[in-house]
């Protein structure tokens, strides 16, 4: 029997915006933004305006899935994510999905990219223009990038799973990005992401889509005051409790999915096999 | 001195890194058994000084790898 065509409809739909994050964003980073760059003499100015078209752009993405029925985009929460300021935003990582969600939903956020963009001249432009941080640097020089940008008010998104969560397996968390949040003394604001039902999991092609239209949920959770978990003798005390803390809120229920490829994310920190000082 | 030099680490190691006594072993190894990361390591260097009484250069450090490897490091500073 045939799929119904509203199924069929999801299918190309899923395909059509997985090429359109190709497409797209080259497009943007061979017209606007290498036009932004060039009228904005001002460093500063131009990886607002940059962020902004990106922030824009994002939103526009994502009403588009919401309104074309081909998936259902939502967020919980958007409040608490009113005046957000130099605070690290982690969240659980199951989709492609999330770094487009969360960075529409937030203005002002920076984020760690593959460092390979950089070899594009098209794509250097769009992500050193937006200020991102390349994840090709040193341990210590990628630590210090996030520290600096948080300390001068941006937000940082970090997964700090340092790869997508798989589905029904407790998340196993590096501790590069609570050393990040100590040393910047930024506020955590902690972000659930859910994908129900999956939608492109492992081993499954884009088209193959569930019997019912998936939800991508955005869940704005508390924001953690840093304070709470300073004061310790040893910054590494510090650390271990922040891990343990997000370890236990991630681990209880949620409804963690699995979508696609994701960008890498930072936090190489600590999961390096290398001697004892790099 | 060796055993002194080792006793010594083992607490810093137990103190700064919460690890129970019985996991702290000469053969252990300190990015996977003992889970430090790389600022976890970078502390533990400055927090040797105490032992050493002099500054420690990080790079003196690059190719350890476990714990008997610190004592050997640390035992070949002091001595020096």
């Amino acid at each position: 029997m045939w799929p119904r065509p509203e199924r069929l409809w999801r299918a190309f739909g899923t395909g059509l915006f997985l090429a359109i994050i190709g497409v797209g964003g080259s497009f943007l980073a061979m017209t606007v933004f290498p036009l932004i760059a060039l009228v904005t003499r001002d460093r500063e100015k131009c990886r607002r305006r940059i962020q902004r078209v990106l922030h824009r752009s994002f939103q526009l993405y994502c009403g588009s899935i919401r309104v074309l029925k081909v998936a259902d985009v939502r967020m919980e929460g958007r409040e608490r994510l009113k005046g957000l300021r130099g605070a690290m935003v982690i969240a659980n990582h199951p989709s492609l999905l999330d770094v487009v969600m969360i960075m529409a939903a937030i203005p002002n956020i920076q984020c760690v990219v593959k460092g390979g963009l950089w070899k594009n001249p098209f794509f250097r432009l769009t992500v050193e223009g937006a200020g991102y941080i390349r994840n090709d640097l040193e341990p210590e020089a990628l630590l210090q990038a996030c520290v600096n940008t948080l300390k001068a008010g941006n937000n940082l998104i970090v997964f700090p799973e340092g790869t997508r969560t798989v589905r029904g397996k407790p998340m196993k968390l590096h501790r590069g990005f609570a050393n990040i949040a100590i040393l910047a003394e930024a506020d955590l604001q902690m972000i659930r992401m859910s994908v129900e039902p999956p939608l492109l999991h492992k081993g499954n092609p884009w088209w193959k889509v569930p019997e019912t239209r998936t939800e991508f949920c955005m869940q704005v959770c508390d924001r953690l005051d840093i304070g709470r978990f300073l004061g310790y003798r040893f910054r590494s005390q510090s650390s271990r409790r922040i891990v343990a803390f997000i370890e236990d809120f991630y681990a209880e229920p949620s409804h963690h999915g699995h979508v696609g490829t994701g960008p890498e994310t930072a936090d190489r920190l600590g999961a390096e096999d290398r001697g004892l000082v790099a | 001195m060796r055993e002194e030099i080792f006793a010594t680490l083992s607490e810093y190691l137990q103190e700064m890194f919460e690890l129970p006594a019985d996991k702290v072993t000469p053969d252990a190894k300190l990015f996977e058994d003992l889970d430090l990361d790389s600022i976890d390591a970078v502390d533990l260097v400055v927090r040797l000084q105490d032992l050493t009484a002099r500054k420690i250069k990080p790079d003196q450090f690059k190719t350890v790898r476990t714990v008997s490897d610190v004592v050997d490091r640390v035992h070949d500073l002091i001595a020096e």
